[in-house]
């Protein structure tokens, strides 16, 4: 009579651990899926403030750079369509990196002239464009740090073996392969030579 | 500070180009064994992956809420043995005067006898084990429920107001609009948040001549980011980003919530002794009325206050304690009236059990400060500050920037004045400025040396020792004034919680860093 009270017992100790362990790897994916997700809205939150400080940044050297229209107008034209680029991700990282290479040229022929250099609200604004890219390129690593942890709580042996079950897909990392290598290109900034 | 980083961002983009595998950036190796010479440097075998050190840095570390529960519960254990019978006994003793006037008395001797048997009986061993553990838990459970309630009700209420103080304190202010490196800083900062995936901390900053940077918070969502103008002066972009990603990194760790518990460790220490001698000391009567409103206030302009009552509380877990008590006890003065030393002395007998606990428990507290708490304490939070140097790597990807910053550091880092509640959260402690004042006295030492091996006659040679011992004796002062400022030691604490530098920068280079 004890004997199986004692199994009934064994049994259902086992049951509910079980139930507690699925719970909490169940909830760890979970957890590390949307942290995924969220890593991924921020880079385009982040894209979207490099957006937002191109018109002040063109306003800004407008004044300097009578004759360079035509730089001032592609980087305005790359803005415009890096903007509409949509959510896909091919044709969004193309037209960021057109971005990207417009401005860069347009920090080259910004060298030619001292007195943009020195002006401060071309310095800041600088700053703040220097900062944007940094900002692109960290949250592009916090994204794919979180890949790396969610795909290996997936793919580990005790996420493994609900993450398939459970519909949790393996995340994609964010690569630059060699057709979109132009956001490899950062934009070199460095134009007031300014330490301290 | 330069305005760009020409060097990072190229290198990040080309560890972002072959994934999440940082131990295959070998074109960063390359780079490092063409600038150095005379030292070997890790190759891409030897080189430690950030995720595997922050990992055996978790593992070590991730006991430290429980060990703070343990030592909590612990505490009220010993104390209780200690504390019981002297309450106990202070009640008898109030009870049996008060038992002159009123039909009282035997509540007193209820209490006594009670806890007389319960000790007789545990002691004989005779009773049922179910018995012995009930009579154990009367002895000890109240205590050890009584502390850890008081520990939680600290942590909440410093929790709430303890900050403030500390940025009033250090005379902390807003970045200015229009200055390019605070701008810059404000960035790097947000720069950092969103590579550990943390909401952006607040900014504020520091005039001071120590170079210094802290979080200083309960959570990364409340925290401030406190960075000294120096430091910003001293650093540039790279060696910045390095420092405020040990910092933000550290509160993403969760530094913040465990630096915290810690603190409220010390502080129920503290309320612990206060509370027993509230009949005894006018100041554990301010202290503790203090501490009331503090938890009953309901706005943020009680931080200055949570300073106070803190010092207070901590007032009476150190020697300053016991003189209130020697102050209570003293009828020897030659400035009161025969009546009042009667009175005096009237007084410390009624009150004997409870001053012979409380001298019990400062004795007790002492050693277990000294010999446990601290070393574990201290030890623990090294590793916190290993993980938060690496997890510095991992968000910059920049192992030399924060390696740069260290070593920079230990030339102009020093504590900033007002800070020693929260100088355990800085990214450097005096240490720094003691290893300097430490070089900068051999080197005049040996000059001293060298000037004595020139000089001829025995009194030249007696004056120089003289002066030899003296610069040593000022140094030492120097170090132990130094030391005296800093959290651990305000606490009683011999050991520092802070690595030395040394140690950090070998652990920095083993993750790929030059230093």
């Amino acid at each position: 009579m004890t004997g199986v009270l004692i199994v009934i017992v064994a049994l259902l100790v086992i049951v509910v651990l079980l139930i507690a362990w699925v719970m909490a790897t169940y909830n760890g994916l979970v957890a590390k899926r949307n942290q995924v997700r969220n890593a991924w809205a921020q880079i385009d939150v982040q894209l979207r403030r490099r957006h937002d400080l191109i018109p002040n940044l063109v306003n800004a050297v407008k004044g300097y750079m009578e004759h360079e229209r035509n730089v001032l107008q592609s980087v305005t034209n790359a803005r415009t369509r890096a903007m509409a680029a949509g959510d896909n991700v091919a044709q969004r990282s193309e037209a960021e990196g057109e971005l990207t290479r417009s401005l860069r040229s347009l920090f080259a022929v910004a060298e030619a002239y001292p007195a943009l250099r020195a002006s401060e609200n071309v310095q800041s604004l600088q700053e703040e464009l220097a900062s944007t890219e940094n900002r692109v390129a960290f949250a592009r690593q916090h994204y794919n740090d979180a890949v790396m942890s969610y795909n290996t709580a997936r793919g580990q042996l005790p996420g493994a073996l609900i993450a398939g079950p459970m519909g949790f897909r393996e995340a994609d990392s964010w690569e630059i392969d060699a057709a979109n290598a132009a956001a490899r290109d950062v934009p070199q900034v460095d134009l007031s030579g300014a330490t301290g | 500070m330069r305005a760009g980083n020409a060097c990072t961002p190229t290198r990040r983009a080309t560890l972002a180009g072959i994934g999440p595998y940082p131990t295959l950036d070998v074109s960063v190796q390359s780079d490092m064994q063409q600038s150095v010479r005379y030292r070997s440097v890790p190759g891409p075998q030897d080189r430690k992956s950030f995720f595997e050190e922050q990992q055996r840095n978790r593992r070590n570390t991730w006991r430290l809420t429980a060990i703070c529960w343990l030592i909590v519960l612990a505490m009220g254990l010993v104390l209780s043995a200690i504390l019981t019978p002297a309450v106990l006994g202070e009640l008898a003793i109030l009870f049996g005067i008060a038992g002159i006037f009123l039909p009282v008395g035997w509540i007193g001797r209820i209490t006594v006898d009670g806890y007389g048997a319960l000790v007789g009986n545990l002691a004989a061993g005779t009773a049922h084990p179910l018995q012995f553990a009930v009579g154990l838990f009367f002895l000890v459970g109240p205590g050890m429920i009584i502390t850890y309630l008081l520990w939680r009700w600290l942590y909440r209420v410093f929790v709430r107001f303890g900050v403030g103080g500390v940025l009033l304190s250090l005379g902390a202010r807003e970045p200015h609009a229009g200055d390019l490196e605070e701008q810059q800083l404000v960035n790097i900062v947000e720069e950092m948040a969103i590579a550990d995936g943390i909401a952006p901390p607040r900014v504020m900053l520091l005039d001071s001549d120590a170079s210094n940077a802290a979080m200083i918070g309960a959570s990364p969502e409340t925290a401030t980011m406190v960075v000294s103008r120096r430091m910003l002066d001293d650093l540039d972009r790279d060696e910045t980003q390095g420092v405020l990603g040990q910092l933000i990194g550290a509160a993403g760790n969760g530094d913040l919530a465990i630096a915290l518990k810690i603190a409220a460790v010390f502080q129920v220490y503290g309320l612990l002794m206060t509370i027993l001698m509230l009949p005894m000391s006018s100041y554990a009567r301010h202290a503790f009325w203090n501490l009331l409103k503090l938890s009953m206030a309901s706005s943020t302009d009680a931080s200055a206050k949570a300073e106070l009552t803190n010092e207070l509380l901590l007032r009476a877990s150190r020697p300053d304690g016991l003189d209130d008590l020697t102050e209570f006890m003293n009828f020897e003065r030659n400035d009161i009236s025969n009546v009042r030393k009667v009175f005096i002395l009237v007084r410390a007998m009624i009150f004997f059990p409870l001053i012979l606990g409380v001298l019990f428990a400062y004795i007790v507290l002492l050693m277990v400060v000294l010999f446990v708490l601290g070393p574990l304490l201290a030890f623990t939070w090294r590793t916190r500050v290993y993980l938060a140097d690496a997890t510095s790597v991992q968000l910059t990807r920049n192992p030399d920037g924060l390696a740069e910053a260290l070593t920079k550091l230990m030339r102009t880092g020093a504590l900033i004045p007002g800070s020693q509640m929260v100088s355990h959260l800085f990214i450097v402690v005096a240490e720094a400025a003691g290893e300097r004042r430490q070089q900068h006295m051999m080197r005049q030492l040996t000059a001293l040396g060298q000037q004595r091996k020139n000089t001829d006659g025995i009194a030249n040679k007696l004056d120089m020792s003289k002066q030899m011992a003296v610069m040593l004796m000022t140094e030492q002062a120097q170090q132990e004034q130094e030391d005296a400022n800093t959290f651990e030691s305000k606490q009683g604490i011999v050991v520092s919680f802070h690595p030395s530098l040394k140690r950090r920068l070998k652990k920095l280079n083993a993750l790929g860093a030059n230093v």
